[in-house]
């Protein structure tokens, strides 16, 4: 009798410090957004910021920002397969056209403009995916584990 | 992180609500009651977890308030003084017969509850068969009986 309770008492122990250890999870952003789960790629002058973790029903933005300032049309592609698991919401600034192929998804963006393109995303299912996207030729990959 | 801050106040704010109210508010549900409790529960819903219907920030959420209620109750445990503060204390409201006519207007309760819980718990007709009735943390009255009663 007695020993079933000890055992009953052990695992609400460990239930309570795996509770304490979502909680603080949660509050560090390891299970959505927040500050652990911000980040930013930095490649060749084109830094991509986004959110590492996030959750399947809620939106979340991806910030294109380039070092320098471009006189010319920008270019940002989306490989077709990273948007398989989600899909993009809102662009800002208006793109002036949007091509799309059997492998890439392309925003164009008109010149002179603004160095920064947000682009509000929705995940639309749980799992690790590595979208991948192109921007004035240059290839970046991102990682996103979305929680169901 | 906006999901926990969220839960820790809706928890924090339900609390200081409810302790506000008194103990007998939530004991004695009457029909009101019972739909105010639904209507307060669909509007800490949607404080709670706005939009987002995910199954981690639900997740989230509950752990955050069963958390913050385990680490009150085991302050509660250690302190008295902050049980008190959190849970209020037993208080006597009729002895030998008597009912302490300030304390318990002041709880809100009057004879025909003391006789309720009377017949209830000990099947007494007569506040005179009551030597305590004392208001419980929870809300409700226990009744101890003269003895020969």
């Amino acid at each position: 009798m007695l020993g079933f309770q000890r055992r009953e008492w052990i695992a609400e122990r460990i239930g309570r410090v795996i509770m304490g250890i979502v909680v603080i999870a949660a509050a560090l952003g390891c299970l959505g957004p927040g500050l652990l789960s911000h980040t930013q790629v930095s490649v060749h002058g084109v830094i991509v910021q986004y959110d590492r973790f996030l959750r399947a029903t809620d939106e979340s933005e991806l910030v294109v920002r380039l070092e320098e300032q471009v006189e010319r049309a920008r270019n940002v592609a989306f490989d077709r397969a990273g948007l398989e698991h989600m899909t993009i919401a809102r662009v800002l600034p208006e793109p002036s056209s949007t091509r799309s192929d059997s492998t890439t998804v392309t925003y164009a963006f008109p010149a002179p403009g603004s160095q920064e393109m947000r682009f509000t995303i929705k995940p639309e299912r749980a799992g690790l995916f590595r979208p991948k996207l192109v921007v004035e030729s240059r290839g970046i990959e991102l990682w996103q584990l979305v929680f169901p | 992180m906006d999901t926990v801050i969220r839960s820790a106040v809706i928890y924090l704010f339900l609390l200081l609500v409810l302790r506000i109210a008194g103990k007998r508010t939530i004991a004695h549900i009457t029909t009101f009651d019972f739909v105010l409790l639904l209507v307060i529960g669909e509007a800490t819903q949607q404080a709670l977890i706005g939009p987002d219907h995910s199954l981690t920030t639900s997740a989230v959420a509950i752990c955050t308030m069963m958390f913050l209620e385990v680490v009150l109750s085991a302050l509660k445990g250690r302190s008295v003084k902050f049980s008190h503060v959190l849970e209020s204390q037993p208080i006597v409201i009729a002895e030998h017969g008597q009912l302490l006519e300030e304390r318990a207007h002041k709880f809100h309760v009057d004879e025909n509850d003391v006789l309720e819980a009377a017949r209830e718990q000990q099947g007494l007709e007569r506040l005179d068969q009551v030597a305590y009735a004392v208001l419980e943390r929870s809300g409700t009255i226990s009744i101890i009986p003269k003895r020969g009663d």
